[in-house]
């Protein structure tokens, strides 16, 4: 689906050779605003955002996010201040006392935490319980999103990660051909981009607003990528040919991979926002700011900028943003923390409650102005958050007592438990009535039941995995 | 040691001819690897630098790789080096940072026409561009990045590809470096430059032996981490590369400033000290220069040369600064100190004691001991069983001493594992994370601190204590780490391993002599293909 439509921004440089932010021109929507003017529907929009945190640190059963009042104007806890400080405490609904049981059932995931919950919940599918452990055993939310809205937009979709960190478990996963000592069929993560000096490249390389004046020299670029990648994917068959099958596999896979950014450069950009613009980012990530200590605020300001205008151009209609890999990310340093540590042995395990909760308010300020962005970027007659779904799942919860039934670990640790788990879920989509506290404590509904509930809202079918289901009471 | 392999030993018994003589491969009994492991970003960053003069282009462009991965035989999570094949996969995140790569790379040095023109060895006389011109830049850039003269074929291919280029509206009166830029693109996102073929040839059933071109890449980029020189390539396309000759190729490349950079590579990849966390930027940049100034030492060839010396040393290099921090007598400058009697080498470093994961300054002794343990033991420290929570830590009640805590931590199912790891750490426990010399607990000084550790049955106490009684396991621990670093696999076959210790023993220690040993080894020369090809 390809769309030429008007741009004012582009009209207006050629006029004064500088771009200012415009209202959306009525001839690019339908009469009501609830469309475009060719008729096609406003895109609809997942995003996910991943915390690597549970509620509370070693020893705590006290935590200072999970709002005490239920229902619309909810309080707002330490936690949630960012919420307050930029006004989307309305936009977005926090879902409480959610619960993935450490047992053999449906989204379930086996006694250890770190290893298998998140698999457990990214995916709908109990974890460790059969087949290869460490391993997800279905494809991640976002995966699954993209089958059923099936966008044609420039990316499919886009996974970022906040820490530069890599290795260790990520939580977006793909269905892949298993090597010849495997299943058939095997699950892999998805590397997220984790330098957004390079996810701006990705995105506006050869970008420029649809326009009717042709520019010579993008298309020049674009021809000269092109032919690269051809030249590329005739060297692939021809080194194939001599391969054994293991590395045949590898060279079949790098070869989808030049496919699927040659159709990306093929592809037109959509304007749907009147806010869509290059952002002219450095072409450099910012500077540590000591060693291995990166400046995760700059990071995470370029990633929600990034976040926004992929939106706001419509690129893509599917977006992860990971805090950062379970397990070996999970040491995470931060400016913000680094006087105590690493995000899980120092933050989560070896401080106080207090500590914690001011990292978790960092990621939740994260997610706050993700939110904010896209509720200050115009699009039909409303903004990109009507037509979007966004949500905020963290990795544990916190337990009560040291019950193996509902906690990781066999039960030791509040901290290591999928249980009385807190998400968000923002946005207005297919009805979602943001703004409210819905606390399920005592009804045991699994975290992916937000996630299910967002498919509900984005208008496909609202399973999972093992888990389907909508929570009604989030929508109006 | 040379060993014959089996299927050299079966044939026809009776008449015709004598079978062919026994094949020395020394991969006998090693695991299938990858006929095309792929370059890691600093290996790119550097082959893009020598052909271009570009610095730091992967470094901005891809992401760095994994410093751990989890190992799938024992599912337990490793630190590895950045050259582990198995790390590698061709991620969308990889591709497109590639392409971003090759597009920045060819933009920039297609503009500096005279730098263009120098590599190819003539100037372009013919509009839109010059065909043979660009034949010569794409045969002179195209043979380094490829490490391989480039075919006819494939030269052709690349021109029919881009010269169309030169032609663009856009390009101006510059087509024929449109169509260089298009070419050097092509060339860098072209699977040859990042995948790495050991194709060879099949000597064996299940065992190849690589051509010279795949020989002469596998000691540029174990020796110097980079492509060959054209000089290496123009040897490669000679005659085939006798033992002496690979030898002799060898001893030329450990002598070129490259090999003992590449031999300093290794150590921080091993070691870790580059990633010391110390927040106090000034000492730590000190740190650094107390620990680069003893690998330096330690690395230097020939007369009176020592590695141990990197863990036996009993003087350090200190600024002022840096003595005062460890309490030792601050000379006027930086310069070397001796050390008091329980400190030695690098284990006494602020770099590699801040490494084990401390809470600020306090030391966690299970996190320290399986640090060393794994390091320089080359022990598996395996998962904990499923039900414990590794990563808690030992929680230290108020007023108790830190010892007794764990003490008390290392028994049932948590016995086996703290017993050996625990043991190790608190060998090393009256150094605090910043290499400080302490006695009593930082957070309760009512407790002493013993100091005392052990491996297996011994006890030690401190890092030269320590070292005394394990250099050996240490210095056969650092052949492994380096067979893995060279390999690009999770592990180091047993026989190929005992022939490096042995040769690594027999030059005292000289690692320019174990980097020697491990290149001109008959299983530098093959690789163990799994697949039928």
């Amino acid at each position: 689906m390809k769309r030429l439509r008007l741009s004012r921004r582009a009209l207006i440089r050629g006029a004064f050779g500088t771009a200012i932010a415009l209202p959306t021109l009525e001839c690019m929507l339908s009469p009501n605003g609830e469309a475009l003017a060719g008729g096609d529907p406003l895109p609809k929009r997942y995003f996910l955002m991943y915390c690597p945190t549970s509620l509370v640190t070693s020893g705590s059963h006290e935590e200072g996010l999970t709002p005490v009042n239920a229902g619309f104007g909810y309080d707002i806890r330490p936690v949630l201040q960012p919420f307050a400080d930029r006004q989307v405490s309305a936009d977005i609904s926090v879902i409480s006392g959610l619960f993935a049981a450490p047992l053999d059932v449906p989204g379930g995931y086996n006694v250890d935490y770190h290893g298998q919950a998140p698999y457990a919940v990214m995916t709908g599918k109990r974890s460790g319980f059969s087949g290869t452990t460490w391993r997800p055993q279905g494809w991640s939310a976002d995966q699954i999103a993209l089958q059923r809205l099936a966008p044609t937009t420039k990316f499919p979709f886009l996974y970022y990660q906040l820490d530069s960190q890599t290795g260790g478990m990520v939580v977006s996963y793909e269905e892949t051909t298993g090597f010849e000592d495997e299943d058939p069929i095997v699950y892999r993560g998805i590397e997220p981009q984790t330098s957004p000096a390079l996810a701006y490249n990705q995105l506006f390389t050869g970008f420029s607003p649809p326009s009717d004046m042709p520019d010579p020299q993008a298309e020049l670029e674009r021809r000269l990528r092109l032919s690269s990648l051809s030249y590329a994917k005739d060297g692939i068959g021809a080194l194939h040919a001599r391969l054994g099958v293991n590395d045949q596999r590898t060279l079949d896979e790098h070869l989808e991979r030049v496919r699927e950014l040659e159709k990306r450069i093929e592809a037109t950009t959509g304007v749907v926002s009147p806010n869509c613009h290059d952002p002219m980012h450095q072409g450099v990530d910012p500077p540590d700011v000591s060693t291995d200590v990166p400046d995760q605020d700059a990071r995470a300001g370029l990633f929600v900028e990034l976040v926004e205008l992929a939106f706001a151009c419509d690129m893509t209609r599917i977006i992860t943003l990971g805090g950062a890999s379970v397990m070996t990310g999970s040491g995470m340093r931060n400016p913000a923390w680094n006087h105590i540590g690493g995000l899980h042995g120092e933050v989560q395990h070896a401080s106080t409650q207090a500590d914690l909760d001011a990292a978790n308010r960092w990621f939740v300020d994260v997610y706050a102005r993700i939110i904010e962005r896209c509720k200050a970027t115009p699009e039909g007659a409303g903004n990109v958050l009507d037509n979007t779904a966004a949500l905020f799942i963290m990795e544990g919860g916190k337990g009560l007592t040291a019950d193996p039934n509902r906690s990781g670990d066999g039960g030791a640790d509040p901290n290591h438990s999928g249980d009385n788990a807190v998400a968000f879920l923002a946005g207005r989509v297919g009805g979602l009535a943001a703004g409210q506290h819905v606390n399920l404590t005592g009804q045991d509904l699994h975290p992916t039941t937000v996630i299910t509930t967002a498919f509900q809202a984005l208008g496909i079918d609202p399973s999972l995995g093992e888990i389907s289901g909508v929570i009604d009471q989030l929508f109006g | 040691m040379s060993i014959a392999t089996l299927a050299g030993c079966v044939g026809d018994i009776g008449g015709g001819d004598p079978p062919d003589p026994p094949v020395e491969t020394g991969v006998q009994g090693e695991t299938p690897t990858t006929a095309i492991p792929r370059l890691s970003r600093r290996e790119i960053d550097r082959t893009i630098a020598d052909v271009f003069g570009i610095v730091g282009a992967a470094e901005r462009n891809l992401a760095p790789d994994p410093k751990t991965a989890v190992n799938p035989t024992t599912t337990a999570e490793e630190e590895v080096f950045d050259t582990l094949a198995a790390t590698k996969t061709p991620s969308q995140v990889f591709v497109d940072g590639l392409e971003s790569l090759a597009f920045e790379v060819a933009r920039d040095f297609s503009f500096d026409t005279a730098a263009v023109d120098a590599l190819a060895g003539c100037t372009p006389v013919t509009q839109p561009f010059d065909e043979s011109c660009l034949a010569a830049f794409i045969r002179s850039a195209g043979g380094r990045l490829w490490r391989r003269p480039l075919s006819d074929q494939e030269v052709d291919a690349l021109i029919t590809t881009v010269g169309p280029l030169a032609s663009d509206p856009a390009a101006g009166a510059a087509g024929h470096y449109v169509a260089v830029r298009g070419a050097i693109s092509a060339l860098i996102v072209s699977p040859e430059l990042v995948y790495r073929a050991e194709i060879g040839d099949v000597v064996e059933p299940g065992v190849v032996k690589l051509d010279n071109h795949e020989v002469v890449s596998r000691l540029a980029y174990f020796l110097w981490g980079t492509t060959p020189t054209p000089e290496l390539l123009e040897r490669a396309a000679g005659p085939e590369l006798s033992d002496e000759d690979i030898a002799a190729l060898v001893d030329q490349m450990l002598a070129d400033p490259r090999g003992v950079q590449q031999m300093q590579v290794f150590h921080e990849l091993w070691l870790r000290y580059t990633s010391l966390l110390v927040t106090d930027a000034a000492l730590a940049a000190d740190m650094r220069a107390e620990t680069d100034a003893l690998v330096a030492r330690s690395l230097a060839s020939g007369a009176g040369s020592d590695w141990s010396q990197l863990f036996t040393a009993e003087e350090t290099y200190v600024t002022p600064a840096l003595a005062t921090h460890y309490g030792m007598p601050a000379p006027a400058q930086a310069s070397w100190v001796g050390y008091d009697e329980t400190r030695a080498g690098i284990l006494s470093h602020g770099s590699f004691l801040s490494l084990s994961q401390t809470k600020l300054t306090e030391t966690l002794p299970s996190r320290r001991g399986a640090m060393v343990a794994r390091r320089l033991l080359c022990q598996a420290i395996l998962p904990p069983p499923p039900d414990v929570a590794v990563d808690m830590g030992v929680t230290v009640p108020e007023d108790a001493c830190k010892s007794d805590a764990y003490e008390a931590h290392a028994s049932g199912t948590c016995a086996g594992c703290h017993n050996v790891i625990d043991g190790v750490g608190f060998g090393f426990e009256r150094y605090d994370g910043l290499g400080r010399y302490r006695e009593v607990e930082q957070d309760n000084p009512a407790c002493g601190i013993e100091g005392v550790g052990n491996v297996g049955a011994q006890a030690f106490a401190g890092p030269r204590d320590f070292v005394d009684q394990n250099l050996e396991t240490i210095s056969e621990c650092a052949v492994e780490h380096l067979v893995r670093f060279a390999t690009r696999d999770w592990r180091a076959s047993g026989d190929r391993l005992e022939r490096m210790i042995a040769a690594f023993d027999g030059s005292s220690h000289d690692f320019t002599a174990l980097m020697r040993a491990v290149a001109t080894d008959p299983s530098f020369r093959h690789r163990v293909d799994g697949v039928p090809q």
